[in-house]
């Protein structure tokens, strides 16, 4: 076999996260000589998922390497001691095999309309991939002391079927032990016709939220509305110009997913996100508006693109470092020929941790990929989150209910604690607490074994305070379940993870230089992967710029080929001609 | 969009290239072959099941050609009363034959035809016992193909005439079908507020479900007022949607209207029966509510709302004479009708009847 060292390469990409993978991906048939390479055992990088035993290893894997540690810090495993064999348990109570979940570094949720979903469509690797749909988005609200039957008043309603519910609920009521339940769940609205069935909305609010919801349906043609408001707090805007209170923002804000208080939240940031939340239901399929795709979110779709990258003769190397760069240009003219041409720069010859030496035109990474070129991340400040994955020994059914008449079960929930649903010891004055964010994973994600659940949970804020907050939010959430018996963590991974803080808004134009690489101008560094619970499609933008870097700017796309339309490979796939 | 967003299956895609054209013309001679056997057979009475393959594949190419449908059926009821003919298993196969065609064609009213002509045959010359599984699946599959699209009137109609026959069929147990009915109904609601069919369905399954439940004129009364309550909540979160005026209008000309029943008749239409006292009261509260909702000031350009309050304002001084504080004023109903003419320019002829007293809704 051909040494790596005798070919010369295209492109080296280093990492095998989703940016990465998802450039090898667009590159899989354009002929290009690529050379992948991952310093980890595993594909996805920081976006990987894990079983119990990779998980562990990763965690000693960060402690060793002071590059995964910028990204990903205060790394630790806690696991309940099981219950002896002997002792009589269900089997959720205790943690099944290793191979039997797979905890996902990148659960996050792809709305309908998401760019990527058509890429996934037009590049033929949608088959490889399955998707579920994110069911119901709740809010939690503490509640008073107060005793187990003063709740919100039943609507009455004509249907035989709804007055058996009603009845079956107010007798439960009756029947429950007054417990001290410290808050309950409230649904989130999805649109108008939860609005319409919320019971806990009066009737003057609910005019004012669809006043809302109408506005947001088209807010990009009323610039004059919220425009000037733009960089202002979110919670201002909807307080004044809607004339909507504090428990009224609450969901409102909770669609947002924002990792900021409600005062920190900008205008210009929630309306985008609010209005791909409501434009994005119904798209895929009635009641919900985003998916995630099984088997561990980001991480299967790094696979499937790298596999589609080795279809497409990529040569794959894990295991295996950059471990410095050699920057040679060996053309002495610099005219680089934008209009056509190849780049007049030479070839970079790497050198990989095995001890391959290799000869490149483009090099492909991000500051924690790539040793050698640690460029001064022109990314923006720095951010972070902490983070925790749990199993949990229930399945939370009541977090799933069904979406609505005729759509998918629910394989996503999302929990939101608000400012203030929080008790802390801290002395935090309530308004100023981060938002805490539970996505709930059930085990038809493949992500756990039947029986029970994955929460992950995450906190704008640093780490001791983070995993203070973070800790209680999942106590609350598991006691105000409606199982017989409170459901217990059997296994977590507690990390903060950082990132940079160049957010979507500030996409790069595909003429202007590839951030943040100094004067190099054949590397391309992806900045490090977004703490945001949403896909972010901006990663895309990105994916784009490098893929048109690299096959040549040919002045007439057509010449290149389309970015990620693909045609089946012979042999695969179906015949979709729709003739008859 | 005309079809709620389901493709329709393009007719009219040109050919573009040399040897799609080729292909298409080979498929359209391929196609005038098969009317042309098909007619030829039937002028002879050929009436096999060989002509009946025949007509099948013609059928699947053009799901809508109503003769070739009336064809089948006249080979179908040759074979199914011919003697040693097996009724069940010839309904069922056609049953299964329109199963794809429905999804390619959702909007066919020939399928639905044939369908109920089935079901029909089945009812004439299967025993009971093996009917009611037929209806029973056929309200299954209704169920599925208004999953896919819950605002396909074709489905709604289908549903009503296979669950009215099931009602008849369950004898006893007919009123669990009507409370289920009224249920999918409320639930198709819930899941879209706009949909004009479930909002009938539910209208017209009320009425049916207070006769089931034998409900007094008391009960009568109480299920008047959640509907209304829980339509005024409905039209609180739109008041943009005409389907959800459609049933607001549909419960209150039924009941308060001075023309609406004064007692109880075999053919009773409405909910329950009101004394004009009640009458008044009832409008009186939805003209208040019209009224606030009026004044949570967002609703200036809603002409729906301006409409009710020209029809109940006129209507309530008229349906209880007895009442002293007379309702609404002249000026004020003229005020709104000068509002309707501001929206709705297009209907400007009868807002100036209306303003001339002529023709508002009775």
């Amino acid at each position: 076999m051909e040494s790596l060292s005798e070919t010369t390469w295209d492109v080296l990409i280093s990492g095998t996260g989703l940016q990465q993978s998802l450039l090898a991906l667009a590159l899989s048939r354009s002929g290009k000589k690529v050379l992948h390479v991952d310093k980890n055992g595993f594909y996805g990088g920081p976006d990987a998922a894990f079983s119990l035993q990779e998980a562990e290893d990763w965690v000693k894997t960060v402690e060793n390497d002071t590059l995964t540690s910028s990204l990903f810090c205060n790394v630790s495993i806690t696991s309940t001691p099981q219950p002896d064999q002997a002792t009589r348990s269900s089997d959720s109570a205790r943690l099944a095999v290793s191979r039997a979940y797979c905890l996902s570094l990148s659960p996050q949720l792809l709305y309908s309309r998401s760019a990527l979903l058509p890429i996934l469509v037009s590049s033929k690797v949608f088959r490889q991939l399955e998707f579920q749909a994110v069911g119901s988005w709740w809010i939690y609200n503490p509640l008073k002391a107060v005793p187990a039957d003063a709740s919100s008043p039943i609507e009455h309603s004509n249907s035989s079927s709804e007055r058996t519910e009603e009845a079956e609920e107010h007798r439960r009521r009756e029947e429950r032990p007054p417990k001290d339940r410290r808050g309950e769940l409230r649904k989130v609205p999805n649109g108008r016709e939860d609005i319409f069935k919320d019971s806990t909305i009066d009737l003057k609010s609910k005019r004012s939220l669809m006043k809302f919801l109408r506005f947001v349906a088209d807010y990009e043609s009323q610039p004059d509305v919220w425009e000037s408001q733009a960089s202002s707090s979110f919670s201002e805007f909807l307080a004044s110009r809607f004339n909507l209170p504090l428990p009224l923002q609450t969901p409102l804000l909770a669609l947002t997913m924002t990792p900021d208080t409600p005062v920190e939240t900008t205008t210009g940031f929630a309306l985008p996100r609010i209005a791909r939340h409501l434009r994005s239901i119904g798209a895929l399929g009635p009641g919900f508006g985003a998916i995630i795709p099984k088997w561990g979110g980001g991480a299967e779709i790094s696979q499937v693109a790298c596999r589609a990258g080795a279809v497409g003769g990529g040569v794959y190397m894990l295991g295996n470092n950059v471990e410095a760069v050699n920057l040679k240009t060996e053309n002495e003219t610099h005219t680089s020929k934008r209009d056509g041409g190849e780049s007049c720069e030479g070839l970079a010859e790497v050198q990989l941790q095995n001890g391959d030496k290799i000869k490149t035109k483009w090099i492909v990474g991000s500051d924690y990929d790539l040793p050698a070129l640690k460029a001064t991340s022109g990314f923006g400040k720095e951010i972070s989150s902490t983070r925790s994955i749990s199993v949990v020994s229930s399945p939370l059914p009541s977090l799933f209910p069904t979406i609505t008449e005729g759509a998918p079960l629910a394989a996503g929930a999302i929990v939101v604690f608000p400012p203030g649903s929080l008790s802390t010891e801290t002395k935090d004055v309530p308004g100023e607490m981060p938002p805490v964010y539970l996505v709930a994973h059930p085990s038809n994600t493949g992500e756990c074994p039947d029986g029970q659940c994955v929460l992950y949970a995450s906190v704008s804020a640093e780490s001791s305070r983070g995993h203070t907050l973070l800790d209680q939010a999942i106590e609350n959430l598991l006691e105000s379940v409606d199982d017989e018996s409170t459901p217990k963590v059997l296994y977590q991974i507690r990390y903060t993870q950082t990132s940079a803080s160049s957010s979507s808004d500030k996409v790069q134009e595909p003429e202007a230089p590839p951030p943040a690489s100094s004067a190099l101008e054949n590397v391309l560094l992806f900045p490090p992967p977004s703490l945001d619970l949403v896909f972010d499609d901006s990663i895309l933008e990105r994916v784009r710029t490098f893929w048109r870097m690299i096959v040549g700017e040919g002045g007439d796309e057509g010449d290149e080929g389309e970015f990620m339309v693909f045609e089946d490979r012979e042999g695969l796939g179906v015949d979709l001609s729709d003739d008859e | 969009m005309a079809s709620h967003g389901v493709p329709r299956p393009s007719s009219s895609r040109l050919a573009r290239t040399g040897q799609a054209r080729a292909k298409e013309l080979a498929k359209i001679e391929e196609y005038r072959n098969l009317v042309a056997l098909v007619q030829e057979k039937m002028v002879e009475k050929d009436y096999t099941t060989a002509t009946l393959s025949q007509i099948t594949a013609l059928l699947t190419l053009n799901p809508e050609y109503s003769t070739i449908w009336n064809y089948r059926r006249l080979i179908l009821t040759h074979l199914l009363h011919s003697p040693n003919s097996k009724p069940q298993p010839l309904l069922q196969t056609d049953l299964k034959f329109l199963l794809p065609l429905h999804l390619t064609h959702p909007k066919a009213y020939t399928l639905y035809t044939h369908r109920h002509w089935l079901l029909q045959q089945s009812l004439l010359l299967l025993p009971a016992s093996s009917s009611l599984p037929i209806f029973i699946s056929e309200l299954a599959l209704c169920s599925t193909l208004l999953s896919r699209d819950p605002r396909n009137f074709h489905g709604w109609g289908y549903r009503r005439l296979v669950s009215e026959e099931l009602v008849g069929m369950m004898r006893e147990k007919g009123g669990e079908v009507v409370e289920a009915e009224f249920d999918y109904a409320n639930r198709m609601v819930e899941a879209n507020l706009s949909n004009f069919s479930a909002w009938h369905a539910r209208a017209a399954w009320g009425i049916r479900v207070l006769d089931v439940r034998r409900a007094d004129a008391s009960e009568r009364l109480r299920f008047f007022e959640n509907e209304l309550s829980l339509i005024t909540r409905a039209l609180y979160t739109d008041p943009y949607d005409q389907s959800l005026w459609f049933y607001h209008t549909y419960l209150l000309l039924t009941t308060c209207s001075p023309k609406s029943p004064p007692s109880p008749s075999p053919s009773r239409k409405s909910i329950t029966t009101l004394t004009p006292p009640q009458k008044s009261h009832y409008l009186a509260q939805t003209l208040a509510t019209l009224r606030d909702l009026l004044d949570s000031g967002d609703v200036e350009d809603c002409k729906w709302v301006f409409e009710a309050l020209v029809v109940y304002g006129r209507m309530i001084g008229r349906v209880d004479p007895g009442r002293r504080d007379g309702g609404v004023g002249e000026e004020e109903v003229m005020g709104w009708l000068g509002k309707l003419e501001v929206l709705d320019p297009l209907r400007a002829g009868r807002w100036k009847d209306w303003k001339r007293g002529v023709g508002v809704l009775e």
